[in-house]
């Protein structure tokens, strides 16, 4: 090699190291990656300039050029064996001379053979892609439309980033839309594609989801069949692009193409669907159906029959039309993804909202289980809200159990769409019992379609207490739905009896609405170890061995819950540790004068179950709370052997009273409940006197043959 | 000789209540359509199924019926799937095929449905084609064969393909006839009810090319809009009892 040409082969790589490092280098996310567990070595080059870090990033061979450069794509199509950055050079020197792709979106050919100026001028391709594509909207693949990508997404185009790159890193899995006729979404539910999955990419690829309709209007085995063929060498929607037949093919049964030519007067270079997409919709146009000529007379001469048939200066071609099962269906997705998985029909359905890790739901699991475990009946669980499960460790593994997620299997159904599903399942499996546990589908259910679905099969729910509004006034489901589905209504499932009266005077009910309501008394979780009652109370003789007692709390920090009583309580005791466990903000429930929360609050931080909570060194258990019905917290801490301290609301009394526990009438009388810890850590003889009553008192109302006998005989569950 | 009522290959039954006037559209498009088919050489009959009409439908249909040759006969049902299984009883014809009172029929409905039922030896129920929705909406609504890729079963448990206005062997209406509609008690679909019956006893539903209906689509007081106002549910049927399973 001649010395002349030697350095000016030194400049022009080096002038394609510029350029690479300008436009297809990825700083950050080679620092991001790199340097993941390596902090002080990523902030020592971080501050370097970006050559330098790109030497730094040559010495790791590891370069991380941007979405645009596939490294990958680019060595498995050309068959060599080079480092990332000897590949990239490749490319940019002789590999698109060779007609070598950069990634699977950009096509060499198609982009030199769109563009003569810059064949001509032999500028690689995608380097001339780069620094004009946000001005100049020249397409780099016939699938891909820079301009379209700009125009819906102004974020993209205002951004720093490449449109094409954004689409091949983030694009696809936003269910942004490369082309007019690809549109992400339509495809995703159609087939029922993941969103990690690059449809465009499988399209073009093996197309593994044997993606069909890219369009509601281009389908693409109807495509093909009219252009009697039996199949192509590229995809049918880069074939209809690619515009290489006479473009009067009509890609759909409901896109007439030599009619719409006509009646827009196009060109033979004009692609009819394109010009709809992109034009027809603007003008106002409605979709163009498939009419034929011989219907078409027959309209004719209706019209001359009644005129009215015919809407003034409106071509029927042009009106709204669809056909069943329309194609964006979100109906037939949940419902086919549901048939996938049921195996059975069901004897009972369970609604609940979600499995939340809430008192209602155990509640209902311990009737699911009960079930399961004493007949032979086919349960299925339906968790029917738009919210995420947060305990599906509680689903029972039995072969007559099964469950289903609406939110999971199509969280985009609306209420219409789950009630069309419900509706179904319950009319073709004809349940004995269909039991509501805080399923709001499942209310609305119940008050629009109850009239129906209680000839069907007996529509049960379970219902605890109100709630309370901010001004104090009653809400929730009570008031929501009780008066207007008690007429359809078998049975009306709570725990306990005061709520029931409450429901008696509030909506003065009848004698047969009486019969309605079931006070069903649930078991404790006997799984739970007890603590030793010896010790306790040797450890309340004995002073707490010179330590301070401790005082448990258990609970979601919720308004409900009253969080800002426990801090109350704490304050006055200070010799007292409180060991809370909950998810949610203590610090939101203090009073304005109060600046920290007392030293001796311990946060424990949340809890998942009971087995969760380190409650052996603890003492007391101390509930708070506005209105509850019998909350399972109590009636497990009662079983472990813990004194327990709780206001008098909803039906805490049947567990907590003078004899059994240490009742606070008034919710919100700090000194009342002081007094009672006091009491406790000073009183050995009066707590091993009430736990003992507790523990008789607790089994008597909450045992488990009990349970299983009430939900024989009042309930018929397990008969 | 005069042609014996054993002699009609399709019976026309047209369902009246309380249309009017605009009942008069739809008995002429329904004579248009007899006259192709009886041109084609299929022998007809066109039962008016008069169900507690009112008294302008009555003058008008006493006005119309002996110029159009068609019988009248008037009953008492309030129920138009009792009334349809009424005409079907009356009717004479090898076919039946139904249309309401205030809608239209494209004329090539009744020979392309003739000829598609005579081609095949199997029983058949026949739709049309596209229906033409007009009057409070306007939008064309395409019938799915079930012979055709595009059909789905399973549709049928939350949705209807199909209209109620069918054509189909006597014998099929006589051996599966509609079932009362319980709209107050929650009940509905008398034509959606039927097509699972249908379908359960194996007859394939069909679309005739180049066959329109025309559906007027009312303001208010139709009997869908008070359906979906009553959160009907579709009465139940066991084409999808998962009892059976």
């Amino acid at each position: 090699m001649k010395e002349s040409n030697i350095s000016q082969e030194i400049e022009s790589q080096t002038s394609l190291k510029d350029d690479i490092i300008q436009t297809l280098f990825d700083k950050e996310h080679f620092l991001n990656n790199e340097f993941e567990n390596e902090k002080k070595t990523k902030e020592k080059i971080a501050v370097l300039d970006v050559e330098q870090i790109f030497e730094k990033a040559l010495e790791r061979e590891s370069p991380y050029f941007s979405a645009l450069f596939d490294y990958d794509y680019y060595t498995h199509q050309s068959g060599l064996d080079l480092k990332p950055y000897d590949a990239l050079i490749h490319f940019l020197t002789q590999g698109f001379l060779l007609g070598y792709n950069p990634n699977y979106l950009f096509s060499t050919h198609y982009y030199l053979d769109q563009n003569e100026d810059v064949k001509e001028a032999g500028i690689n391709p995608l380097m001339h892609f780069i620094s004009s594509c946000k001005t100049e909207y020249r397409d780099p693949h016939p699938l891909y439309s820079v301009k379209h990508y700009c125009t819906l997404y102004p974020d993209i185009h205002k951004s720093k980033m490449n449109p094409l790159g954004h689409y091949i890193e983030h694009g696809y899995k936003e269910n942004r839309i490369p082309h007019p006729l690809f549109i992400s979404a339509f495809i995703r539910k159609r087939y029922g594609i993941p969103f990690d999955v690059d449809i465009l990419k499988s399209y073009m690829g093996g197309n593994e989801y044997n993606i069909n309709k890219t369009h509601p209007f281009f389908d693409g085995e109807y495509y093909t069949k009219e252009l009697g063929k039996e199949r192509m060498d590229v995809n049918p929607l880069q074939h209809y692009l690619n515009n290489n037949t006479e473009n009067n093919i009509s890609t759909s049964y409901f896109f007439d193409s030599a009619a719409y030519i006509e009646e827009n007067e196009l060109s033979e270079e004009d692609i009819p669907l394109l010009y709809f997409e992109l034009q027809g919709k603007k003008r106002g146009q409605g979709k163009l159906n498939h009419i034929s000529s011989e219907i078409q007379d027959q309209i004719s001469k209706a019209i001359k029959l009644e005129p009215s048939v015919a809407k003034p200066n409106r071509r029927f071609e042009y009106f709204q039309s669809y056909a069943l099962p329309p194609d964006d269906s979100i109906d037939m997705l949940l419902l086919k993804a549901v048939l996938k998985d049921l195996q059975f029909s069901a004897d009972i359905i369970f609604l609940i909202s979600t499995m939340r890790r809430g008192g209602a739901e155990i509640f209902t699991m311990k009737i699911l289980k009960s079930i399961l475990k004493n007949t032979d009946k086919k349960v299925l669980l339906i968790y029917t809200d738009a919210t995420d499960s947060e305990a599906d460790e509680w689903l029972p593994e039995h072969k007559n159990f099964a469950h289903i997620d609406i939110h999971k299997l199509e969280s985009f159904a609306d209420m219409d769409a789950r009630h069309r599903l419900l509706n179904h399942l319950i009319s073709a499996s004809k349940p004995e019992f269909v039991l509501n546990t805080n399923s709001r589908v499942g209310w609305e259910l119940y008050k629009n379609y109850g009239k129906s679905l209680h000839k069907i099969t007996k529509l049960d729910a379970c219902l605890f207490c109100y709630d309370y509004d901010q001004f104090h006034n009653k809400a929730g489901y009570p008031p929501e739905y009780f008066r207007q589905t008690i007429g359809f209504l078998n049975k009306v499932i709570t725990d306990n009896q005061s709520f029931v009266d409450e429901l008696i005077v509030d909506y003065g009910l009848s004698e047969n609405e009486k019969d309605k309501l079931v006070v069903l008394n649930q078991p404790p979780d006997l799984s739970i170890g007890r603590i030793n009652r010896d010790s306790l109370i040797s450890k309340i003789r004995n002073n707490f061995y010179d330590k301070k007692p401790i005082v448990l709390w258990a609970s979601r920090m919720v308004t409900q819950k009253r969080p800002d009583i426990l801090v109350k309580i704490a304050d006055q005791l200070p010799n007292v540790d409180f060991h809370v466990w909950g998810k949610g903000n203590i610090y939101q429930f203090l009073d304005d004068d109060m600046d920290d929360i007392p030293e001796n609050i311990i946060l424990k931080g949340p809890y998942n179950n009971l087995t969760d909570i380190h409650y052996q060194n603890a003492t007391i258990f101390l509930h708070t709370c506005s209105w509850d019905g019998v909350p399972t917290m109590l009636l497990d801490m009662i079983n472990i052997g813990f004194p327990v301290v709780a206001p008098d609301i909803g039906g805490i009394s049947n567990l907590v009273n003078d004899e059994t526990g240490w009742l606070i009438e008034e919710v919100e009388d700090i000194e009342a409940y002081v007094d009672s810890i006091e009491e406790i850590i000073q009183n050995s003889g009066i707590v091993n006197d009430k736990l003992s009553k507790a523990e008789v008192n607790l089994f008597k109302l909450h045992g488990q043959t009990n349970f299983d006998s009430n939900l024989k005989i009042k309930l018929n569950y397990l008969n | 000789m005069a042609e014996t009522k054993k002699d009609v290959d399709v019976s026309v039954l047209v369902n009246l209540h309380a249309e009017g006037l605009i009942a008069y559209p739809t008995l002429r498009s329904v004579h248009e359509a007899v006259l192709k088919a009886n041109e084609k050489g299929i022998r007809t009959e066109v039962i008016l199924l008069l169900d507690n009409p009112d008294a302008e439908t009555e003058t008008l249909v006493n006005s119309y019926s002996t110029q159009f040759g068609f019988d009248a006969h008037k009953i008492s049902y309030k129920d138009l799937g009792l009334s349809r299984n009424h005409g079907v009883e009356i009717a004479s014809g090898k076919y039946l095929t139904f249309i309401d009172g205030d809608d239209l029929w494209g004329e090539d409905w009744i020979w392309r449905c003739y000829e598609l039922s005579e081609s095949r030896e199997d029983d058949i129920v026949v739709h049309p084609e596209v229906n033409i929705i007009f009057g409070k909406e306007n939008h064309l609504f395409f019938h799915t064969d079930m012979e055709s890729a595009e059909f789905d079963l399973d549709f049928l448990r939350i949705n209807n393909y199909w209209t109620a206005l069918s054509f189909s062997k006597k014998s099929v209406y006589q051996s599966t006839p509609y079932a009362k509609n319980k709209i107050k008690e929650g009940f509905g679909f008398e034509d959606w009810n039927w097509n699972c019956r249908t379908i359960k006893k194996n007859i394939v539903h069909k679309t005739a090319k180049h066959t329109c209906h025309f559906i007027r689509k009312k303001e208010e007081g139709s009997m869908l809009q008070d359906t979906n106002k009553n959160y009907c549910l579709v009465t139940p049927n066991d084409l999808f009892s998962m009892k059976d399973n």
